[in-house]
């Protein structure tokens, strides 16, 4: 059977819901737009303009919810890229949005620049594991802020045939993003009827605060059918409640209070359930990650999302660590492991420093934790077939003879190896000698020299140059329109 | 039928790690009259080399390693050497390797695939097993005249036979006639070098291209 993992009984799961139901009802959430607000009143929530407040009855919860499709895909330029989101799919994607990158030459932290955002791009393209790569640097230092979308939409479309970005701060980024996407996509029908950009992420704020310009984002992608990732950022113990049910309770009343603003502007866009759920640490008050607590955060996350139905996602494979060492190792390791268990659907790994700094190293060795994680949710399959009991009969009775037994040249063998053996990538599974010989490598010396080798080799699927040409004239237009508008 | 496609395809058999498909293409090879030697050198050798090639650059596992040479071994001891002894040929070999897991030890498996890559890729193999006294190997080695004498260990309790094996032969004045290998988990380069042997490997490849260069034949050959 597979292996599994539940933190919360279905009962649990119930109590929860129950839980953010009341909350939603009676305390409400904050919405700063009033576009959002207008939406909701319209619908028959009850809205307070002066408060920034939405209370949403349980009953139009549920109904809203049910809306959401469970499964959708979101179309690639390369049909090969197109990704099934939601059921059984499990992949693993890059971390995203913070300020600072370990230089991969000196080892110590700087700026992100936009060169990064196509090396992580570039990076993640190469791995199986990560079908819809992030650019992992998403407010480039080099990059005026205004300009900082289009470069990454041009970077992220140049670099991957995967799905499209919308970056989405605000109403007019979103627009912009949206125009590319648009031409991409050979028109707006064709956006509508086939999505082929995913919203960049919407992070609400704890405790349930939805801000003005990444919600008016959300909203005009969300009028073009485009799928949306809730992540809302409870901090345990700081911005939510101490105890992790109290936390999970805000987290899930966070997500159906995005959920149902979605499906009352656009019934049926695709969402998707998700958190980075942080634990403050009670020495330095840093939001702390690959902490015991935020693992349990992410299977709950897991859980609730599949009670309601929805594909789901967490940030689960980083760490506080500031370097590539075992407290990076196990962190990642630990946290990412479980939810991959509770049937996460998209994991967000491979960053140090408590969501400040994104590490190139740390990304292909999450390629290599998922990899055996995804192994061990797999488990052990035990039919006629695999128990082997007339091979074990044919083999075992040669331990005997002189020329000894073993089950390596078997059939059986070379069949069921694929299937049923990880490969490891970048672990060290050498002898001694070996490992001398080739230098004494320790695991950031041998992940960086992958990454090196990946960069310096792997050359995503162009674009095809006609349709190259009409988006780079628009983005050329979009950007010349901003310079303009903003002086 | 040209010989060399009747190579290629049991070159082709052994890199598809099929023991029968490998065993029948030998049968045929043989019908066609092509000589035991040419179908060792040319098809049968020729596949396991690019098969260990393979491996050595991580594209096959172990254990399609294993197969392969399994594979060659079996068409080499059930067709091809009877067949040589059937038309009183002398096969030329590479050289005679005796090999055995050292006495107090049963743990073959890694000597096994050293033997079986050993054979395929044309060496004369006189296995001993497992759990072999010092004696045997010694006996064995003037019973044939060896150029090398390949010991395993597995235990860090067994590898100190592998002492024996080397002050034994040297006691026996046969120190000059043959080269001692050793091999095996408890085993490293170190302890090769500090008990006098004259060579190590860490896997079956490179135990197969270390004979080779002890005995001075040519890669690729």
């Amino acid at each position: 059977m597979r292996c599994r993992l539940e933190v919360l009984s279905r009962y649990e799961i119930n109590d929860i819901h129950a839980a953010s139901l009341e909350v939603l009802e009676y305390t409400g959430a904050t919405f700063r737009s009033e576009e959002a607000l207008k939406i909701f009143e319209h619908y028959g929530a009850i809205v307070d303009y002066h408060k920034f407040n939405v209370k949403i009855p349980g009953y139009m919860v549920e109904e809203l919810v049910r809306k959401a499709p469970k499964k959708y895909w979101i179309y690639g330029r390369d049909p090969k890229r197109n990704v099934e989101w939601g059921g059984k799919t499990q992949f693993l994607d890059l971390p995203g949005d913070y300020p600072y990158v370990i230089d991969l030459e000196t080892g110590k932290r700087r700026f992100g620049l936009l060169k990064d955002c196509e090396n992580f791009i570039r990076l993640g393209d190469a791995l199986e594991n990560a079908p819809q790569p992030y650019p992992v640097v998403r407010y480039p230092h080099d990059v005026p802020e205004a300009l900082q979308h289009v470069e990454l939409s041009m970077v992220h479309y140049k670099n991957t045939p995967a799905p499209m970005l919308i970056f989405s701060e605000d109403k007019n980024k979103a627009k912009d993003c949206i125009e590319l996407a648009t031409v991409v996509a050979g028109g707006e029908e064709q956006l509508k009827k086939k999505p082929n950009a995913w919203n960049a992420g919407m992070c609400p704020s704890p405790p349930l605060l939805f801000d003005a310009k990444l919600t008016e984002g959300v909203i005009e992608c969300v009028r073009f059918g485009l799928p949306i990732w809730f992540l809302p950022m409870d901090n345990v113990g700081a911005t939510a409640p101490i105890t992790l049910a109290g936390a999970m309770v805000q987290t899930n009343a966070t997500n159906l209070a995005g959920i149902c603003l979605v499906q009352m502007v656009n019934p049926g866009t695709g969402v998707s359930y998700g958190g980075i759920p942080t634990v403050m640490d009670l020495r330095t008050g840093i939001p702390s990650v690959g902490c015991p607590e935020q693992t349990l955060l992410c299977v709950a996350i897991a859980q609730m999302a599949k009670f309601y139905g929805l594909p789901s996602q967490s940030w689960s494979g980083v760490s506080d660590s500031k370097i590539v060492d075992a407290q990076a190792g196990y962190e990642s390791a630990l946290c990412m492991l479980p939810p991959i268990l509770a049937g996460a659907n998209r994991v967000i790994c491979g960053a140090l420093e408590y969501h400040y700094s994104a590490c190139y190293e740390t990304i292909v060795i999450a390629d290599e934790i998922f990899g055996m994680a995804k192994r061990i949710a797999e488990g052990m399959e035990v039919t006629e077939e695999t128990m082997a009991v007339p091979l074990i009969k044919k083999i075992a009775p040669m331990a005997a003879t002189k020329t000894g037994a073993h089950y390596m040249a078997e059939k059986h063998t070379l069949t069921y190896v694929d299937k049923e053996r990880y490969v490891p990538k970048i672990s060290d599974k050498t002898t001694r000698e070996i490992w001398e010989k080739a230098g004494s490598k320790d695991l950031w010396q041998v992940a960086r020299e992958r990454v090196k080798e990946i960069l310096a080799k792997h050359v995503p699927e162009p674009p095809p140059l006609d349709i190259l040409k009409e988006v780079e004239a628009k983005a050329e237009e979009i950007k010349k329109r901003i310079l303009k508008n903003t002086g | 039928m040209s010989s060399e496609v009747v190579y290629d395809e049991l070159a082709d058999a052994v890199l598809s790690f099929d023991a029968d498909k490998v065993f029948e293409t030998t049968k045929k090879a043989l019908r066609l009259g092509l000589s035991p030697g040419d179908i060792i050198e040319k098809g049968l050798a020729k596949g396991l080399r690019i098969v260990g090639e393979r491996f050595e650059n991580g594209e096959i596992w172990i254990i399609q390693l294993v197969a392969a040479a399994e594979a060659a071994q079996r068409a080499l001891n059930e067709l091809l050497e009877p067949e040589i002894f059937r038309r009183k040929m002398v096969r030329t070999s590479l050289g005679k390797v005796v090999i055995g897991t050292v006495a107090g030890d049963i743990h073959d498996i890694g000597k096994n695939i050293v033997r079986a890559m050993l054979t395929a890729a044309g060496f004369e193999v006189h296995d001993l097993g497992k759990d072999v006294p010092v004696e045997d190997f010694l006996a064995k080695v003037k019973e044939t005249n060896a150029d090398i004498l390949a010991a395993s260990a597995l235990l860090t309790s067994t590898a100190p036979v592998q002492k024996d094996i080397v002050e034994t032969v040297e006691k026996e004045g046969l120190r000059s006639r043959v080269k001692i290998i050793v091999g095996g988990a408890a085993v490293s380069e170190e302890w090769a070098k500090e008990i006098g042997a004259d060579g190590y490997a860490p896997n079956a490849v490179l135990a197969v291209k270390l004979t080779k260069e002890l005995l001075g034949v040519k890669e690729g050959k």
